[in-house]
């Protein structure tokens, strides 16, 4: 069984984004990649361009920003709490409070990628309908527990 | 001003994308919603690349990438991120102009 766990680290968790719009948002969860200047600007670049085709906002304050790069040799996860809210031109125009980076590369053994993706849409929608109270949490451990907790 | 090989990585971003977003699998294992009308929006970036991309390149990277999904890869610690073969003594990052391509599996070659 393929489990969220190896993807998560308390390095790639901000609990209190600055970002007010859905552009510093996605800039602000690249940072946590801590990827070279060039690298960055190419994943941004390429997150942007997914989220014309269509804003990966899912509703009830959850967006899950995501992309396959040529510039990743690895499959990262950030995730990002904004006690304020985003406006991330969700699905629900609601603001956007929790966030789940994804970037994988072209050809990751097994396309772990979308089960990975699939795995967060699941996540996402299971914390939209038990109303789980993750903007009451304060540090990146205790966020890293919940998401486990949910993913069985 | 971005170089040439940056600019065939990019392009190879916009092309998986596109597949991504028709696949099936796509959709049925995220729900996410696409927007049809705004994939032109992305095609219309797509071309203007191309149009800065020499055309013999663009050539060979439009048949390696139908043949294989993949046409330009990162050398990571010195190999070649598709087929993991290490380069060869000598071969170091081109001129912004210029390319190289991995000498055994032929795809292109971004120096991060």
């Amino acid at each position: 069984m393929i489990m969220l766990e190896k993807l998560l680290s308390e390095e790639r968790v901000k609990i209190g984004m600055k970002a007010k719009t859905k552009d510093e948002a996605l800039e602000e969860l690249v940072d946590l990649l801590k990827l070279p200047d060039n690298s960055k600007q190419i994943i941004l670049d390429a997150l942007k361009k997914r989220e014309i085709i269509g804003s990966t906002g899912i509703g009830r304050g959850i967006a899950i920003p995501h992309t396959r790069s040529t510039i990743v040799n690895d499959v990262y996860l950030a995730i990002g709490i904004s006690k304020e809210g985003v406006e991330f031109q969700a699905v629900d125009n609601q603001p956007v409070h929790l966030f789940f980076l994804l970037i994988a590369p072209p050809n990751d053994p097994g396309t772990m990628y979308l089960i990975f993706l699939g795995k967060i849409a699941q996540i996402a929608k299971r914390i939209a309908k038990e109303n789980v109270d993750y903007l009451s949490i304060e540090n990146p451990k205790d966020l890293i527990n919940l998401i486990l907790s949910l993913e069985a | 001003m971005k170089s040439l090989s940056e600019k065939l990585l990019i392009l190879q971003d916009i092309e998986m994308k596109l597949l991504e977003i028709k696949s099936k699998e796509y959709i049925e294992k995220t729900g996410f919603e696409i927007d049809e009308s705004k994939i032109l929006e992305i095609e219309e970036y797509k071309k203007k690349l191309e149009s800065e991309i020499p055309p013999q390149y663009l050539r060979r990277f439009k048949a390696l990438f139908s043949r294989y999904n993949r046409a330009v890869a990162i050398v990571y610690d010195n190999a070649c991120s598709n087929c993991f073969s290490r380069l060869p003594t000598g071969i170091k990052k081109p001129s912004d102009n210029e390319l190289v391509s991995c000498n055994v599996c032929g795809v292109f070659l971004y120096f991060p």
